[in-house]
This record gives structure tokens, sequence and C-alpha cells, in this order.
């Protein structure tokens, strides 16, 4: 009552009690609260105060680009931590298209996570859009991975891309006649066809496998991102994380999320 | 052996506001948003705040307000002609608590009431007149004999500290009644929201809040009132600031000062014991 009394006095707010012993000049408070010293507090203050003490229940918000990646770090997350993504506090989001990103990400800000991690493909302006965000403080460079060519590819190589369609299509009681190096080709005479409307390599993959010729594998994005998802679990298992994280990007991620939660 | 901490309250001579005092307060329905409480609810809110109490708390109120250390705001008795009246305590010299008696339940006791605030230097009022020594110590005649005149010194100014505790708190707790319509309903709220105790309106009868039947709040008024400078309110929120963290010992939560007080008002009603009283 005192401090409010005297702000009405001289427009001028006196210290916090626990801002009497701070002998620092407060400008970290400044820096973690946006504001510094404030008449009132409010809910984003709590959250701050909340991530100081590591008791912020919302750790991290992925936004990710497909429904690939969603199930990929939804599955790898949750067996490594052996319990539900909410449970964690991480939640993950999809993002529907580029145009999208600038919408989404201060939407995901607002929701106050410790850290907002954004995956995403490299492709048209999602570049130039995700280095505006990175200026405006909304996105960082170590939570931010943008892959030169997709999720897929720089994740997997060819040979385990077919290997996931064919352990598919086995299930199925179909066989898959494709193999990696014409995969490959195909997929370059393609992409250089199509230009920036190619289809993304896992994509193309499937389409592939359903023809005659391949096998007539019938294999869904979902099927193969659940096969992604126990690859990496698998190699987590059998590997120590640096080496995996250095074969594939997204377990650096992932392995960074569970250690932060 | 070892004494109390020294009172952050003795720290600032008081005793500045002339103009403002407890029957204006009560005229001016002060109270509003923060009663007054009789000794049952102080010895409540004592406990909640770990604070000792005797087993014969009246008696034992009764006692510190004869020595000076904690003073009632104001005694609800009745005059020569047997016409309910109110007792200002800062108006009166101390008087046997019996002669403010009124009937009750078949018999006379007084009726005092205390101010919220004052359970700020309460736990004051009830360790300054108290030392801890060692029982062998105390058991041994010609031991305590021999406490020497130093000790004597430092334990007869705390004694005397003691008995002017009521005094040295008599501004603070002056401001902070002044305050209370005005700032107190922010302060009973949670985080975003504030807390206000509705009254009836004089004239209509229907509840409505204090603040709309108050002439508009002016701070340097309000300020003229009291007496008080802009430093002096200063002082008084360093001392009470300074008080609260480690003056009453060390507030177990200091270092989570700033979550606990965007806890709304009924949560922080819920501590217990030193973290209470920060």
């Amino acid at each position: 009552m005192l401090r409010r009394f005297s702000f009405d006095l001289t427009g001028e707010l006196l210290p916090n009690p626990d801002e009497l012993f701070d002998l620092s000049d407060k400008s970290w408070r400044k820096r973690l609260f946006g504001k510094w010293p404030t008449f009132r507090y409010t809910r984003a203050d709590l959250a701050v105060e909340l991530r100081l003490r590591d008791l912020h229940p919302h750790q991290v918000h992925i936004v990710v680009e497909g429904d690939t990646e969603e199930i990929v770090c939804k599955r790898v997350l949750e067996e490594l931590a052996g319990m539900p993504l909410n449970d964690m506090g991480v939640s993950i989001q999809r993002l529907f298209g580029v145009g999208n990103v600038r919408r989404e990400m201060l939407r995901a800000v607002k929701a106050f996570p410790r850290f907002l991690v954004f995956v995403a493909d490299s492709e048209g302006d999602m570049a130039c859009e995700v280095e505006r965000l990175k200026r405006e403080g909304v996105l960082t460079d170590e939570a931010t991975y943008l892959w030169e060519t997709s999720f897929e590819e720089a994740n997997f190589s060819d040979e385990e891309l077919v290997a996931m369609v064919a352990a598919i299509g086995t299930d199925r009681g179909a066989t898959l006649t494709l193999d990696a190096a014409t995969l490959r080709a195909l997929y370059d005479a393609h992409r250089s066809k199509a230009g920036k409307d190619a289809k993304g390599l896992a994509t193309f993959a499937l389409g592939l496998a359903r023809q005659e010729k391949y096998g007539s594998v019938v294999a869904s994005k979902t099927e193969l991102a659940e096969r992604m998802a126990d690859l990496i679990l698998d190699d987590l298992r059998d590997h120590d994380a640096e080496t995996v994280s250095a074969k594939r990007p997204i377990a650096s991620m992932l392995i960074s999320v569970f250690r932060v939660t | 052996m070892c004494g109390v901490n020294e009172s952050a309250a003795g720290a600032v001579d008081a005793r500045t506001i002339v103009g403002y005092g407890f029957r204006r307060a009560h005229e001016t329905n002060a109270f509003d948003q923060f009663p007054l409480i009789t000794p049952s609810k102080l010895s409540d809110e004592a406990r909640n705040r770990g604070i000792q109490r005797a087993s014969s708390f009246r008696e034992e109120l009764e006692r510190l307000d004869r020595e000076g250390a904690f003073r009632p705001v104001l005694f609800e008795a009745v005059d020569a002609e047997g016409a309910e009246a109110i007792v200002y305590r800062d108006e009166q010299d101390y008087v046997p608590w019996g002669e403010y008696a009124v009937p009750e339940w078949g018999r006379d006791a007084p009726h005092p009431y205390y101010s919220p605030w004052q359970l700020l230097y309460f736990n004051y009022a009830v360790e300054l007149p108290k030392i801890s020594v060692q029982i062998e110590w105390l058991l041994d005649d010609e031991q305590r004999a021999t406490l020497g005149p130093g000790w004597r010194n430092f334990l007869g100014r705390q004694l005397q500290r003691w008995r002017q505790l009521d005094r040295e708190w008599r501004d603070v707790l002056l401001v902070l009644n002044r305050l209370q319509s005005r700032y107190g309903p922010s302060v009973k709220g949670t985080l975003l929201k504030s807390t206000v105790t509705l009254v009836r309106h004089p004239e209509s009868g229907e509840y409505v809040d204090p603040r709309d039947l108050e002439p508009p709040f002016d701070a340097h008024k309000v300020l003229d009132e009291l007496g008080l400078t802009q430093e002096a309110l200063k002082q008084m929120h360093q001392r009470l600031a300074v008080h609260g963290m480690m003056a009453d010992g060390d507030d177990p939560l200091r270092s989570w000062h700033m979550l606990i007080r965007m806890a709304p008002a009924k949560q922080r009603a819920k501590l217990r014991g030193r973290a209470r009283r920060a």
C-alpha cells in the first residue's frame, strides 16, 4: 500500500522488498520481465517467475511443419521420458504452411513456453521468415532447425527410407522392389523437373512404392513416420546420444528437449 | 543468553502524525476493508504466525497495554449514562481494563479492538521482554548474581524499547489505516483482480464499493493530512520491507518473495509461522 501511495504521489516506484537486498543494477529484471520496475504483476510476470525457478509447467513448445515430424517427435520424446508429452510440459503444434509461420509463432510465444523450438524445411520463404523472427527475438538459433533439404533427407539415408517402406510392405504381404539408388535417381530427376513444386522425398518414395513395377506397396506417411520413430529409438538404445545426434539432427533436438524437461 | 533482534520499527523515531488518529479513522470508516479484530481473532491470527501466546491471553494483552508495548485501537464501552461509547486508546492514559468493562453473558468484560496491521509487531511485543537462558544458570543463585552491568544495561534498554514499542509503530499503523480503504482492495485480491468489501449505501441501503462514497482520492492531500513528507514515507516503506524480510528473524521465503506476492491473498493467508509474519 505504501508503494502504491508513493507512486500516486511521485509517479515513481519504490523498490520491492526483495529488490532492497538485490545489489545488482537490476538490469536482469528488465531483461527477463520486459519492463522493470512494475506497478503491478501480471500472469506474464508469473510465468517468468516460474521459469526462473524451473517450475513453469509449459517447458517446451515445438512447432513442426508436418505430421511426419509431429509423429516422430511425439513418439521419441514419450518413449525417452516414459510419460505423455503433457506430463513433461511439452506441446507440439503443426504448422500449416509458410504463410502461417508468423501468426503461429507469435501465438506460441503467448503461451509462455520456456523454450520455443521450430522445426521446418528451408523451402520457399521459410528461411527469410525465420530470420525475421530471430531478429525479433521470437526464435533463437539454438532452438531452430531448418532442414536444407527436407526432414526425411536430413535425418535418414535413402537406404533407410527404402528399408522402412519395404518393412511396411512386408507386414502387408507385399515385396518392395525399389532400391535406394533408383529412388535417388528418379527423385533427382523429379526435383530438376518440378523445381520448387517438387514433392518431398518421403512422399515421392511412397508414390513410387505404390506402382506395380515396384511391388504395389501401399504405405501411408503416418506409418512411415512411426517407422522413423522406431529407427531413432533403436539407434538410441544401441548407441550413445552423441553418435545418434551426429547422424540424425532431429535426435539431437529431441534429446535436448528431454534434458530440459 | 540471547535477546531478540533489534526492532526495525525502532530505527526511526516515529510519532510524527498528530493530525490523524484512531478517532478520525473510525469516524471516516477507514476500517471497512480491514476491520478491527477482537482479542479472540488476534489470538487466532497470532497462532497462525507462530507467535507464542500466554494461556490467559486477555490478561497478557492488558499487561502489554499497561507497559506500552501493544495497545488496542479502541474499546467498546459504555458512558456514565449507560449509553454505548467508543474509547480511543490513543486519547487516554492507561487505566485498568475493568473500567471499560461492559456486560457480556452475565458478567462484565472489556471489549478492546485491534487493527490487523498490529500483527506486524505483535511478535516483538511478546518476545522483546524475554531472553533465553541456560537452565543451570537460571537455577544457580550465585551465577545469576554475577550478571554484569553490561548485560543489565543491555537488557534494561531492551525492556525500555519494549515499553515504547506501540508508540514506535503508531505512525505506520495510522498510515496503513488511512490508506487501506484506497489500496486495501488490491492487496486483498488476486494477481489481476481486487477484492473489495462492499458497504451499505447510507441512503439507498444497497451494497456499494466504499470508494464510490468517498471524495476523489488526492494523494498529496492525504500526505498533508498525515503530516508526512515523501521522504518519511519512503523511509517507512523501506523500514517495513526490511522488517518483513529480516528484522523479525529471516523470512524463510525471502528468495521466493515475488512469487508469494503474486499469490492470491487467500492463498498467502494459508502461510504459517515466520513466513506469514513476513
